[in-house]
């Protein structure tokens, strides 16, 4: 290693305080105009910001950060509910369609009121838009939907009784491969249903 | 007779992980310990001085609030330096390039000999206005190195790159700050 290799490799220590000049050191600092260059650059480095004001008090800095911090965890748990509930409404608003798409499977032509009331899933208290079957069915789905049962209105979930309510739960907890088989790709008999569908909806 | 021994002060780990644990006096010791040298850091970057304050607290912000990406490889200091460094470009960017680094900022003698200190005083700020030209990773190996005396390892560890890499690094940052002070 040269001098001037092993001077520069010393400066940060020497600059830093950790370590001292030798002799010999010295003496080729003395000789050396590219040593001495460099170490007027580490030194004044070394220096820089020193006569920057103190900074302010620690517990002052502390605390305004961690308000900082507590208030972007206050505001990301109000955004988390925020979401929260929109996923459930989607969700509701998903099950209320499961259960149209049921009701088209039954073999309905729109327009038709079904014959036997089913029991997993009553009407909506408030009467139906003339035209609509009733939204929310039970597990039924047995039939190709037809065209116009896909258009049917969704029934806003405070009209709903107590009992539809929880029939839309029910079939929130079911496995979404039961809910509906059109959604499962794996399942051939939900294969089969879908071949059953576009055939239907293709006349 | 048993000699009292003063308790070694935590590490810087453990302060972490109090806070971890909703210890805010422990964040409160970590600032304490690391502002004035990550203002220093950010100033010799180019950091105007009448923003150091704010930059030194968003840049405890943001290592608060990341904490958990700290894994203890580099020291907390390097790492608070790293994420200066980060602030520093952001804000770099923000203003379209234009550089933060301005004269009234100049270091001014305040000593004895007016002569000396004012000639220090020059070297200092034509070295900031040098290490504002330099790439980010020269300029920060050569800060950590220079005014952290940080070992090659932990700077390393720190801006994620090898020892070796990062003793290149401080060397091509000397040659070139060499060029733009002369």
């Amino acid at each position: 290693m040269t001098d001037c290799t092993h001077l520069s490799d010393r400066m940060p220590d020497v600059a830093f305080g950790r370590s001292r000049w030798t002799a010999a050191e010295e003496r080729h600092l003395a000789v050396c105009a590219d040593c001495r260059a460099e170490w007027t650059i580490v030194s004044a480095a070394r220096r820089l910001g020193s006569a920057l004001p103190a900074p302010g008090d620690p517990a002052v800095t502390a605390t305004r950060v961690l308000g900082r911090i507590a208030d972007e965890r206050t505001r990301g748990r109000t955004r988390a509910r925020v979401w929260m509930a929109a996923g459930l409404a989607a969700a509701a608003a998903l099950a209320v369609i499961v259960g149209s798409r049921r009701t088209s499977g039954s073999g309905l032509a729109a327009g038709s009121t079904p014959d036997v009331p089913v029991a997993t899933a009553p009407a909506p208290s408030r009467p139906a838009p003339v035209g609509a079957a009733p939204a929310v069915r039970g597990p039924v789905a047995s039939g190709p939907p037809s065209a116009a049962s896909t258009e049917l209105p969704l029934p806003e979930l405070d009209g709903l009784s107590a009992e539809a309510l929880d029939s839309i739960l029910r079939v929130l907890d079911e496995p979404l491969a039961k809910v509906d088989p059109y959604d499962n790709p794996t399942d051939p008999a939900g294969d089969h249903e879908l071949e059953r569908a576009l055939a239907g909806l293709e006349g | 007779m048993s000699a009292r021994t003063t308790p070694d002060p935590p590490t810087d780990a453990t302060l972490a992980a109090a806070y971890r644990r909703g210890d805010e006096r422990s964040a409160t010791e970590l600032v304490r310990r690391h502002a004035a040298a990550v203002g220093r850091f950010l100033y010799s970057s180019g950091a105007a001085a009448s923003d150091v304050d704010d930059m030194v607290q968003e840049t405890f912000f943001r290592a608060f609030r990341g904490l958990d990406g700290w894994r203890a490889e580099a020291s907390f200091r390097s790492w608070l330096f790293t994420i200066g460094g980060n602030l520093l470009r952001d804000e770099f960017r923000k203003r379209k390039g234009r550089r933060m680094l301005s004269l009234e900022d100049r270091d001014l003698p305040d000593h004895a000999d007016p002569h000396a200190d004012l000639a220090a005083a020059e070297a200092e700020q034509r070295v900031r206005e040098g290490l504002a030209r330099l790439p980010r990773l020269q300029r920060e190996v050569f800060l950590l190195r220079v005014q952290e005396g940080s070992a090659y390892e932990d700077i390393a560890a720190a801006l994620g790159t090898t020892p070796g890499a990062a003793r290149v690094h401080y060397h091509h940052a000397v040659k070139r700050l060499k060029e733009l002070v002369r």
